[in-house]
């Protein structure tokens, strides 16, 4: 019997992945332990590796997304008889389910033990609602690929209405031909940012401001703890400064670290600063916890070790997971203020811009100093302008005297 | 008959408002008169009878003596010989007393005499809780009678549709009933003077909103502009539609509505199992299946007597408050 090769779970939340690129071409030859096929889900992209010797069959093209617990292929054992090929065979796509026959390369993030055995009655009845099923069937949307956010998980009208907006923006009945080009398939990362940022933009009453920081102190004292610190390779950044200026004023602005939940706001206890940063493929936002308790150090080796993993494609799930107030900087591109996104369901974000060559004025003498802008996004639902802006200020005087964070 | 009313409107209670219903009625259509328990000399016990007997003569305003069976086929037969009675059954849990009257000769007279006979007889009755006067004179049995085919069930729930339907009640050729509501006797808004008619057959929208849509019935309507203030807080935008119109009634206002806002809630002050609220959640999903994006939901009274005990009665009772429990527990708000 040939053994199945499944589409590992990642976490509880995984509800869709697929396989990026099989590293074992179809037909050919694998050993155990070696790199099987790289699995992308909306929030982590990692290697599977074989769990047998034998040889490779793909069921499932690369770039086919599936469900966690899907069969993608088959290892067949010496000896057995391998038919020409799988693919597009009507077992493709199947939704059997079967725990523990693949492990994934970290082996700490739970993996096969979460592809718990799934009734198949309960996988194939998608609960909706009776207005629902009507817009799915005039839009063409397969309810399958939709999560319910109703009572009980059904799907209800917001649920297409997110799945809509998100996909086909531009499908209107009158709309213009579409211009000819080249299309990108919006999936993965991708399409978790798209649908995560425009609900965050539908769902909460954000606003921006910006305020200008004299930061020549700050300048001075990276300068000195790069030197000071040299011997051991840690590197502060200007990030990682600001980010620490913003964990030693959350304490005292704690509705600037809550979270908005209709009925109350919940001020968090801790303080967990998301980093957002840059991919090829996308924006990831690993998270710095307890930052109020960690030194300058250890938070420049921290946030330099999440940086090296999320650009290695390394990040393993408890590293995204308890933010509580982001960080975004866009200052090394020269940008001179923007207007972050919030990440839900968070209640601020503090966008980082640019260091300038600023002009302050001592009588009437004037004087070059250095400045940066800071660009706070709030939700205006949780707290006013006056109590933002006093936060921000803060802010932007303990970058001013930076030898506050060193006590 | 021609309305005459003027642009002059005052503001008067609910109980007022069916006063002058009644004496415009009266003014305008020479063989009508009244007739019940204690309509002349005490002006009925609720009161809004009050000075018709020294305006209009005994021979209009006629003291019965207290049988219900007596005082409906007394309406009966003079309808069918021209008068236009209206008569007053003081308390609408009485009307087990006269129900053979209403449902085999009220109802069915003029169908089984092809059309023959005009019954132009219209019922003013009193309905409803919150009074402590327990399970037998508290009681909303509007849907007994919307089961009757022949019979025609309005339910003002203010002032100027207390008058307006008590008109064209009045006016209409077949019998119908005006289900008053005594914890509304002393709500008061603006109405206007002189004689006008306010539909039969026709909802009133209270209250636009575009995520769910309240079907409410006489005092539950106030009940459900209160949820809906309460409701906007957690974001939800409530449409409140007044069915003061029971039968016939009015579908079309209401599935137009719920094709809006894809949710239904039906609220009223009967017991809930068989109550009128069955009936129009069935009518909402056979017309408006499709556009629904949650089950029709319901409010009414538990399945027991009103209760004695004021403490519990409230309880009993469906509230702002209970309304917007039962829609945050259903919708998961």
């Amino acid at each position: 019997m040939p053994r199945e090769i499944y589409l590992v779970k990642v976490g509880m939340s995984m509800t869709e992945g697929m396989v990026a690129e099989w590293h074992i071409p179809d037909g050919t030859s694998v050993t155990k332990g070696e790199l099987l096929y790289a699995l992308e889900t909306e929030k982590v992209n990692m290697d599977v590796d074989a769990e047998y010797d034998g040889t490779v069959k793909h069921l499932v093209e690369a770039g086919v997304m599936q469900a966690p617990g899907d069969i993608v292929g088959y290892i067949y054992e010496a000896g057995e008889e391998i038919p020409d090929t799988l693919l597009g065979s009507p077992t493709a796509g199947s939704t059997v389910r079967s725990p523990g026959a693949v492990t994934a390369t970290p082996a700490q993030s739970e993996p096969c033990a979460a592809a718990a055995p799934v009734s198949s009655s309960s996988a194939t009845r998608v609960k909706s609602s009776p207005l629902v099923r009507r817009l799915a069937a005039e839009k063409g949307i397969d309810l399958s690929t939709i999560t319910g956010t109703g009572p009980g998980g059904r799907i209800v009208q917001t649920d297409i209405e997110t799945a809509t907006a998100v996909d086909k923006p531009a499908a209107k009945e009158n709309a213009p031909p579409l211009l000819q080009g080249d299309t990108i398939p919006v999936r993965g990362m991708r399409k978790t940012i798209a649908s995560r940022m425009y609900q965050s933009l539908q769902e909460s009453a954000q606003l921006t401001m910006h305020m200008e920081a004299l930061v020549d102190e700050t300048v001075k004292l990276r300068q000195s703890l790069i030197e000071e610190w040299a011997a051991e390779g840690v590197k502060p950044t200007y990030t990682d400064l600001v980010i620490k200026a913003v964990a030693k004023t959350l304490t005292a602005h704690s509705m600037m670290n809550s979270q908005f939940m209709g009925d109350e706001i919940l001020l968090k206890r801790e303080i967990n600063i998301g980093m957002a940063v840059a991919l090829p493929q996308g924006l990831v936002v690993p998270v710095i916890r307890n930052v109020d308790q960690l030194s300058i150090k250890e938070l420049a080796q921290e946030s330099s070790r999440l940086a090296a993993a999320a650009r290695a494609g390394g990040l393993e799930l408890d590293d995204y997971a308890g933010g509580t107030f982001t960080v975004t900087a866009l200052g090394m591109y020269g940008v001179d203020s923007f207007t972050p996104i919030i990440n839900q369901p968070q209640s601020s974000i503090l966008g980082v811009n640019r260091i300038y060559d600023g002009l302050e004025w001592e009588g009437d003498k004037p004087l070059r100093t250095q400045k940066m802008n800071l660009s706070l996004t709030w939700d205006h639902r949780i707290l006013d302008g006056a109590p933002a802006a006093e936060f921000l200020s803060e802010v932007c005087k303990v970058l001013s005297a930076p030898w506050r964070l060193l006590v | 008959m021609a309305d005459t009313a003027s642009q002059e409107s005052r503001v008067i209670p609910y109980v007022s408002a069916i006063n002058e219903g009644v004496r415009e009625v009266l003014k305008e259509q020479e063989w009508s008169f009244v007739a019940g328990e204690d309509v002349a000399v005490a002006g009925s016990v609720f009161g809004y009878y009050a000075g018709l007997l020294d305006e209009f003569g005994p021979k209009r305003i006629v003291d019965t003596p207290i049988s219900e069976k007596g005082i409906v086929g007394l309406g009966v037969g003079a309808s069918i010989t021209g008068c236009r009675p209206i008569i007053d059954i003081m308390f609408m849990d009485f009307i087990g007393e006269c129900m053979d009257e209403i449902a085999n000769q009220m109802a069915k007279m003029r169908f089984m005499f092809g059309g023959g006979v005009k019954l132009p007889i219209t019922v003013l009755t009193m309905a409803g809780g919150g009074q402590s006067l327990a399970a037998q004179h508290s009681q909303c049995l509007e849907a007994w009678l919307a089961h009757l085919p022949g019979i025609k069930v309005v339910c003002p729930s203010n002032a100027y549709d207390a008058k307006g339907l008590t008109i064209a009640a009045a006016r209409d050729n077949n019998p119908v009933f005006v289900i008053l509501n005594k914890a509304s006797l002393a709500m008061s808004m603006e109405v206007p003077e002189g004689s006008y008619e306010v539909p039969i057959g026709k909802a009133a929208i209270r209250r636009e909103g575009t995520d769910l849509t309240i079907v409410a019935i006489s005092r539950m309507v106030h009940e459900a502009l209160g949820a809906a203030v309460k409701l906007k807080e957690l974001g939800l935008d409530v449409e409140v539609i007044d069915a003061r119109s029971i039968q016939p009634f009015d579908s079309e206002t209401v599935v137009n509505s719920i094709k809006k806002t894809n949710r239904a809630l039906i609220v009223h002050e009967a017991v809930r199992f068989g109550g009128i609220g069955a009936e129009i959640a069935a009518q909402i999903q056979e017309d408006a299946f499709e556009y629904l994006d949650a089950p029709i939901m319901r409010v009414g009274a538990p399945f027991c007597p009103v209760p004695f005990s004021p403490v519990l009665e409230q309880a009993y009772m469906p509230s702002a408050d209970s309304i917007t429990r039962h829609v945050k527990e259903k919708l998961e708000l």
